[in-house]
C-alpha cells in the first residue's frame, strides 16, 4: 500500500512536469498513423477534466474477469491490449507490428518498446504471463477460448506441462505464438486480450486473482491514463500516465455509472462529457445542443431459441417468426430510424454477404400459411424471455408478443432477472431469448463458434453439417477470394434456415457536449481516450 | 434497567438468528444462480463447465444447505461477510463503502421532515380549524398520496433540467466540495424528507392539541404567561416525548424509502446495491444487506426503549 | 407493566384506550398501517393518531342507533361522501369501463408509437402502440384489485393471529407479540422486493407478499381487543356457561373487531397501491402485457416521455393521486365513525 501512495505521488509531480512540456510532443512516440485524429494544433490545449458515462457498474480491473462492459473498458484503458479493430481494419496498440504465417498457424508480434507506469520496462514476458494466466484453468476467465487450438494447450490445461509449447518469446519484444492448425480468426481474438504487468501479478496465486484488491486498485498500468482511485463505488478517476507512449493531455479522466435514464439530462446540464444515450432521445439530445454520432453495433439483436427443446425446431415455424414480425416499423418507429434490418445473424463483414439473400419482408398472411404448413400447434406457449429494463427493447419485445400472437403463436412475455437467464440457457428452457452476441466486424471465423454443431456459444444448438464444412474451409484461408464463395454459400443457409431470428442491427449512439475533441465512437470508446481533448 | 436491556437483546438476537437462517434458506431455493451468471453462457469462451464447476466448489455451494449456513455464520464471527459472487470484494468492505451514503441521506432527511413536520404541526394546531390548518393537513395527504418517484421525476425535470439549477444525479463531482455536496443532497434529501414529514405534521397537530387542552396549559394561559411562551416551555416539552418512539418506528421505512430515491438520483448507498444483488443473486451481499440493515434497526429500536424509559419518568423498569 | 412494550402496545400519553389494549402506540404514527412504505411517509390513516381539521362543529346529537350514529360521524368529515363518490366513480369506470370504451388494450402497433391523443386514441398511444385508454381502464381493474386483494389478505391475517393472541394468551401471545415487533421494526419494502425478485413478478405473488408482510396493523388492533373483551363480564359469562371457543370468537370478537379493521384495511388499500407503483418502478410489477397504474407511470422514468409525451403519464399519475387521495378521506371518515371521541375535536 505505501508503495501505491508513493508511485501516486511520484505520478502527480511527473503530471506536473508533463504540462509544461505537454505543447511538444515527443517524436517518435506517435501513435499509429491515421490513429489519432488528435492533430499538433488540438493538442496544445491540454488540461482539464472529462466525464465519462459508463453504462453498466464498473467492478474490477481484472481483464481475466471483466464480465461487463464496463469492466472490459475501464481495463483496457489502465492496461492495454495488444491490438484492437476500428472498423474493418486492425490497430496496434502495444503491438508495433505484427506477422500471420501464410500457412495461418504461426502469428508473430513485435511489441512496442515502453514502460509500464512504475518504470519497469514492457517485456514479451508479460505478454506470455498474461495469455497463459487467461489459458490457466485455476483463472476461471471467460476468454480461455481465446487461446484455442495454440500448441501444448491441452497439455497446459490439463496439468501435464508447465508452460504453452505454442507460446514463445524469441526475445525481449517479439511473441510467436503457434497453431495445431490454420486459423484465421485467431489474431483478432487473442490480440484484443488485454495484457497485465507480470512483476504485479506474477506472484499472486492464480485463484486468488478474482479477489485481490490489486485489480481493484491496481498500482501499475501501461495505457495513456492509469487508475488513480475510486471516487465512489462506482466512480473511477484516471490520471495520465507519464510513461505512456499514447497521448494523454487531459489532467482527469472520470468514469462514472449513473443509473436509469439520466444520461442525456446529465448530457444537457454538463454533468458529464461523453455519454452513449438511448436511439429515442437522439431528436431531443440534438436539439439540446449535444453532439450526437453513431456507430454501428456490433451484433444483430436476435431472438435465440433452444432449438434442441424441439418447440421451433421446424424451420417452417421459424420462417413464420420472420414474416410475422414487422421489423422495419420497429426500426422506423420504435428506433427512430437509428438501425437497419439483418437478414443474416453473421451480418459483417459485409464481403460475406450475397446479393440474393431472401428478405422476410413483413407478411402475416404468409406467417399463417407456413404456420399451417408446419401444423402448427396454437395452444403451444412460446415464452419471449427478456431482461426487461431497456425501455427500447422492452417496447420491441411487446410489440413482438402482439405481432406473433396475431398469427396465431401463442407467444407470451417472460421476465427474468439476469441470473435466471442463464439458468434457462443451462437448462435449455427458453423459447425466444432476446439478446445481442457481438460479433467481430473484421473476422467473420470468429464467429464460428456460434454457428457450429457442438459448440458451446451455439446459443440455439443448431447443428448443419454442410454449413459446418463450409465454414471450415472458410478460416484455413486468409484468401479472401477463395473465402467469398464458401462464405457467401454459408450466408444463404443461415438466411434460409434462420438458426435464430435476426431483427434489426441498432446504431449505437453517442452523445458528447461542445467542449469534448476528438472522440470518435467509431474508432472506439473510453479505450481510445488518448484522442480526447477538452476546450 | 439491565435485565430489560438484556431481555431486549436476547431477543434481538433470537430475531437476527431467525432471519438469518430464512433468508440463507430462501437465497438457496430460488431459481437462478450467481455462478451460472458470472460464467455467462452467452458469452464464455473456453471450458465453462469446468469453471463453474471450479468456482462452485471454491465457494462450498456444492455442500449442503445446513453446511452452508454453518460455515456462513463462523465466517460471521471472523468478521467476514463473504465475498460478493459477481466482484469478488468482501461483503463487509462493499458495505462499508456504501452504507455511509445511505446513513448520510436518511439522516439528512430525517432532519428535514422533523423540523418541517412539527412546525407545520404545531403551527396547524395552533390555527385549529383555520384555512392554515386545512391547508397545511391537505396538503399532507395530497403528498402521500402520489409515489414518491414519481415526485422525484418531476423535481428532477423541473429543478434539473428546466431551470438547471441543482443536479441530476450522484452524491457529488469529484473534488468538488462541501457546496456541491449540498446542492447534491438537496433533490434526494428534500423529497424524501418532505415525505416523510407528513407523519410528523399529524402527529405533532394531534399532541399540541392534546397539550393545548390540558389544565396546566390552561392554568399557564390564565396566569397570563404569553401564548407563544407557554406553547414552547409547556406544551412542546411534553409533546415531543414520544418523538423517539416515532423516530425509531420510521427508520424501517426510511430503508425502504432510500432504496428508490438512491434508484432514481445515483446515490452511491446501500439501497441500490441492495437491487442490483437481488436481481443478480448475489447471495452473500443480499445476505450481508439484509443482516446490516435488520441489526442497525435493532439496535436503534433498543436505543429507543431505553431512551424512553429514561425520558418518561412513569416507566418504571 | 414492567416493560413499556413499545410496538405492541406502547405507554399512552393520550387519554383514552388503555395502553395495553389500546391499537398501538398511543400518539405514535404506525409505519406500516397506512401508507407506503417506500415514501417514508408515516401512515394517514393511523386510527389513533390525528383528527382530521375538517370537521364541522358537533353540536350535542340526539340519540339514534349506532350505525346511523356512526354513518354521521362518517359524514362529519367532510371529504369523507365525495371521496365516497369519486372512489365509486372510479370503481365503476374500472369495471364497467371496457364495455364503454371497447378497444383491445393489448393490441400493438410499431406504427403508432408514442402516438399523442387523436380522436382514435383519446388518450394517445404507447411504446408498443397501444391505446393508452383501454389499458388506463385494465390497469385501473389490476391497481384496485391489488389494493384491495392485498389488503383484506393482511387484515384478515392480522385478526386471526390478532385474536388467537388476544384469547390464547401465555407463550402464544408473547410470540405471536414478537413476531409482530419484528415485522414492524423491519424494512418491509425490502423484503416485498426480495420475494418479488425471487418468486417472479405477477399479480398473485404481489398480492401475498403484501398481505403476509403487512398484517401487524391488524393483529395490533384486534390482540388489543379481543384481551378487554376477554375481561368484559359479558364474555366471561359465557365462557364460564361453557361456550365453545369459535362461538365466543365469533360471536363477541369478530364484531367488536371489525370497525377497526375496516379502518386499517382501508388505510392500507392507498398503501398497497403505492406499493405496487413502487415495485413497477423497480421492475417488479404486473408484468406485461397487463398494465396497472404503477407500471403507466413507470414510463415517466424516461425523460423523453416526462418532457413531451405527457398522455402516458398524466392520466395514470392524475388516477393513482385521486385515487388515494379519496381513499384516505375515506379512511378519515371511517376512522371518526368507529371512534366516537375522534369527532370531539
Amino acid at each position: 500500500m505505501s508503495r501505491a501512495r508513493s508511485l501516486a505521488k511520484i505520478a502527480g509531480v511527473a503530471l506536473i512536469a508533463a504540462l509544461t512540456f505537454a505543447a511538444c510532443t515527443p517524436p517518435g512516440s506517435s501513435p499509429e498513423p491515421g490513429a489519432s485524429p488528435t492533430d499538433a494544433s488540438s493538442s496544445t490545449q491540454a488540461g482539464g477534466d472529462l466525464r465519462y458515462h459508463l453504462y453498466q457498474a464498473p467492478t474490477t480491473f481484472s481483464p481475466f474477469h471483466a464480465t461487463n462492459g464496463a469492466d472490459g473498458e475501464i481495463a483496457g484503458l489502465h492496461f492495454r491490449p495488444l491490438m484492437v479493430t476500428q472498423g474493418e481494419d486492425y490497430h496496434g496498440i502495444l503491438a508495433k507490428e505484427w506477422e500471420v504465417s501464410d500457412d495461418l498457424t504461426t502469428f508473430t508480434f513485435t511489441l512496442q518498446e515502453t514502460n509500464w507506469s512504475d518504470g519497469t520496462p514492457f517485456t514479451s514476458a508479460d505478454v506470455l504471463y498474461t495469455f497463459e494466466t487467461f489459458a490457466a484453468p485455476a483463472t476461471a476467465s471467460g476468454f480461455s477460448g481465446r487461446l484455442g487450438g495454440v500448441k501444448g494447450l491441452t497439455d497446459f490445461q490439463e496439468g501435464k506441462a508447465d508452460t504453452i509449447t505454442g507460446l514463445t518469446a524469441p526475445d525481449d519484444h517479439t511473441v510467436v505464438i503457434e497453431l495445431d492448425a490454420p486459423n484465421v480468426g485467431f489474431m483478432t481474438g487473442l490480440g484484443t486480450l488485454i495484457i497485465v504487468p507480470k512483476h504485479i501479478y506474477g506472484d499472486i496465486a492464480i485463484d486468488q486473482l478474482q479477489t485481490t484488491p490489486e485489480f481493484r486498485e491496481p498500482t501499475v498500468g501501461i495505457g495513456p491514463y492509469i487508475f488513480s482511485r475510486w471516487v465512489t463505488d462506482d466512480q473511477i478517476e484516471f490520471v495520465p500516465n507519464e510513461e505512456s507512449f499514447e497521448d494523454h493531455p487531459l489532467d482527469h479522466i472520470y468514469a462514472q455509472y449513473l443509473a436509469g435514464d439520466v444520461a442525456r439530462a446529465q448530457l444537457e446540464t454538463g454533468e458529464i462529457d461523453i455519454a452513449q444515450i438511448a436511439a429515442a432521445d437522439v431528436d431531443a439530445a440534438k436539439a439540446a445542443g449535444i453532439n450526437v454520432q453513431a456507430k454501428e453495433g456490433i451484433g444483430v439483436m436476435s431472438l435465440f431459441s433452444a432449438l434442441d427443446s424441439g418447440k421451433l425446431a421446424d424451420v417452417k415455424v421459424r420462417q413464420a417468426i420472420m414474416y410475422a414480425i414487422d421489423r422495419q416499423s420497429i426500426v422506423d418507429n420504435v428506433l427512430g430510424g437509428n438501425a437497419k434490418i439483418a437478414e443474416t445473424l453473421l451480418y459483417q463483414p459485409s464481403w460475406t454477404i450475397p446479393n440474393d439473400l431472401t428478405e422476410y419482408n413483413y407478411d402475416p398472411d404468409k406467417a399463417k400459411a407456413l404456420l399451417a404448413e408446419a401444423n402448427w400447434d396454437e395452444s403451444v406457449e412460446v415464452n419471449l424471455d427478456i431482461v426487461p429494463g431497456q425501455a427500447d427493447r422492452d417496447a420491441v419485445m411487446e410489440i413482438i408478443a402482439g405481432q406473433l400472437q396475431a398469427v396465431g403463436i401463442n407467444a407470451k412475455l417472460h421476465q427474468v432477472q439476469p441470473a435466471e437467464l442463464t439458468t434457462l440457457v443451462e437448462d435449455r428452457k427458453f423459447d425466444l431469448l432476446i439478446t445481442i452476441l457481438s460479433m467481430s466486424p473484421v473476422e467473420p471465423a470468429l464467429a464460428n463458434g456460434r454457428f457450429m454443431c457442438g459448440q458451446s456459444l451455439n446459443l440455439a444448438a443448431y447443428c448443419n453439417e454442410e454449413l459446418d464444412q463450409l465454414l471450415k474451409e472458410a478460416s484455413e484461408s486468409a484468401d479472401q477470394a477463395v473465402r467469398e464463395p464458401l462464405y457467401h454459400d454459408a450466408q444463404r443457409i443461415i438466411n434460409r434456415d434462420v438458426p435464430a431470428i435476426p431483427l434489426y442491427v441498432s446504431n449505437q449512439m453517442w452523445g458528447s457536449t461542445d467542449r469534448v475533441q476528438g472522440f470518435d465512437p467509431t474508432i472506439g470508446a473510453l479505450t481510445s481516450a488518448q484522442n480526447w481533448t477538452v476546450s | 434497567m439491565v435485565s430489560f436491556v438484556l431481555r431486549r437483546l436476547a431477543i434481538s438476537v433470537v430475531t437476527l438468528i431467525g432471519i438469518s437462517m430464512a433468508l440463507f434458506a430462501l437465497t438457496r431455493f430460488i431459481p437462478g444462480d450467481p455462478v451460472s451468471m458470472y460464467f455467462n453462457p452467452l458469452t464464455f469462451e473456453g471450458d465453462r463447465e469446468a469453471a463453474v464447476e471450479a468456482v462452485r466448489a471454491r465457494l462450498g455451494l456444492n455442500d449442503p444447505i445446513p453446511v452452508q449456513y454453518i460455515a456462513w455464520v463462523r465466517e460471521i464471527f471472523n468478521g467476514n461477510m463473504g465475498f460478493s459472487m459477481i466482484t469478488g470484494r468482501p461483503v463487509t468492505e462493499l458495505i462499508a463503502d456504501r452504507l455511509p451514503a445511505t446513513i448520510y441521506l436518511m439522516g439528512v432527511s430525517t432532519v428535514i421532515a422533523i423540523v418541517l413536520g412539527i412546525t407545520g404541526g404545531i403551527i396547524a394546531a395552533l390555527r385549529k380549524n383555520t384555512i392554515v390548518d386545512y391547508a397545511t393537513l391537505l396538503g399532507a395527504l395530497g403528498l402521500v398520496s402520489v409515489p414518491s418517484f414519481f415526485i422525484a421525476l418531476l423535481a428532477i425535470y423541473i429543478f434539473g433540467l428546466k431551470l438547471g439549477w441543482l443536479p441530476t444525479a450522484g452524491i457529488n463531482v469529484p473534488n468538488g466540495g462541501w457546496g456541491d455536496a449540498i446542492r447534491h443532497l438537496i433533490l434526494p434529501a428534500g423529497i424524501m424528507g418532505i415525505s416523510g414529514s407528513v407523519g410528523y405534521i399529524r402527529w405533532a397537530r394531534s399532541s399540541m392539541l392534546d397539550v393545548l387542552d390540558q389544565d396546566y396549559m390552561v392554568t399557564a394561559r390564565s396566569k397570563g404567561l404569553s401564548r407563544p411562551r407557554v406553547v414552547l416551555q409547556h406544551g412542546l416539552r411534553n409533546a415531543l416525548i414520544p418523538l423517539v418512539t416515532i423516530l425509531s418506528m420510521s427508520i424501517p421505512s426510511l430503508f425502504g424509502g432510500s432504496v428508490v430515491i438512491e434508484q432514481l438520483f445515483a446515490w452511491p448507498g446501500t439501497g441500490r446495491m441492495a437491487i442490483d444483488a437481488i436481481s443478480n443473486r448475489d447471495y452473500p451481499v443480499v445476505m450481508g444487506f439484509v443482516m446490516i440493515t435488520t441489526i442497525l434497526v435493532l439496535v436503534c429500536n433498543l436505543l429507543a426503549d431505553i431512551t424512553y424509559a429514561l425520558v418518561d419518568p412513569r416507566i418504571r423498569l | 407493566m414492567t416493560a413499556p412494550d413499545r410496538t405492541v402496545a406502547g405507554p399512552g400519553t393520550k387519554a383514552g384506550l388503555d395502553p395495553k389494549a389500546g391499537p398501538g402506540p398511543a400518539s405514535g404514527p404506525d409505519p406500516i398501517a397506512g401508507t407506503s412504505p417506500i415514501t417514508g411517509a408515516i401512515p394517514v390513516a393511523d386510527p389513533d393518531s390525528t383528527t382530521p381539521g375538517l370537521d364541522s362543529d358537533l353540536l350535542a346529537s340526539p340519540p339514534v342507533s349506532p350505525r346511523r350514529a356512526a354513518w354521521r360521524r362518517f359524514l362529519k368529515y367532510r371529504l369523507a361522501l365525495p371521496g365516497l363518490i369519486v372512489l365509486t366513480l372510479v370503481v365503476l369506470g374500472a369495471v364497467l369501463g371496457p364495455l364503454l370504451w371497447q378497444v383491445d388494450p393489448n393490441a400493438v402497433d410499431p406504427a403508432q408509437y408514442r402516438n399523442p391523443p387523436s380522436p382514435d386514441h383519446p388518450l394517445g398511444t404507447d411504446s408498443a402502440g397501444r391505446d393508452v385508454l383501454a389499458r388506463l381502464i385494465v390497469g385501473g381493474r389490476v391497481s384496485l384489485a391489488v389494493g384491495l386483494a392485498a389488503a383484506v389478505t393482511a387484515t384478515f391475517v392480522g385478526i386471526l393471529l390478532g385474536a388467537l393472541a388476544g384469547y390464547a394468551r401465555g407463550w402464544v401471545d408473547s410470540f405471536l407479540s414478537r413476531v409482530c415487533e419484528v415485522m414492524q421494526s423491519f424494512p418491509t419494502i425490502i423484503v416485498i422486493i426480495t420475494f418479488a425478485a425471487f418468486f417472479g413478478p405477477s399479480l398473485v405473488t404481489m398480492i401475498i407478499i403484501i398481505g403476509l408482510m403487512e398484517w401487524t396493523g391488524g393483529f395490533r388492533v384486534t390482540r388489543g381487543l379481543t384481551m378487554s373483551l376477554r375481561e368484559q363480564d359479558s364474555v366471561v359469562a359465557v365462557v364460564g356457561l361453557g361456550a365453545r371457543n369459535s362461538r365466543v370468537l365469533f360471536r363477541h370478537i369478530v364484531p367488536a373487531v371489525l370497525g377497526p379493521a375496516t379502518v386499517i384495511a382501508t388505510g392500507m388499500i392507498s398503501g398497497v397501491i403505492m406499493t405496487e407503483a413502487t415495485l413497477s418502478f423497480l421492475g417488479l410489477g404486473v408484468p406485461p402485457p397487463s398494465s396497472s397504474w404503477g407500471t403507466m407511470l413507470n414510463q415517466a422514468q424516461s425523460l423523453r416521455i416526462l418532457e413531451s409525451m405527457p398522455w402516458m403519464w398524466l392520466p395514470p399519475g392524475i388516477a393513482i393521486a385521486i385515487t388515494v387521495l379519496s381513499v384516505n378521506f375515506i379512511g378519515e371518515g371511517l376512522r371518526n365513525a368507529v371512534d366516537p371521541r375522534q369527532g370531539q375535536r
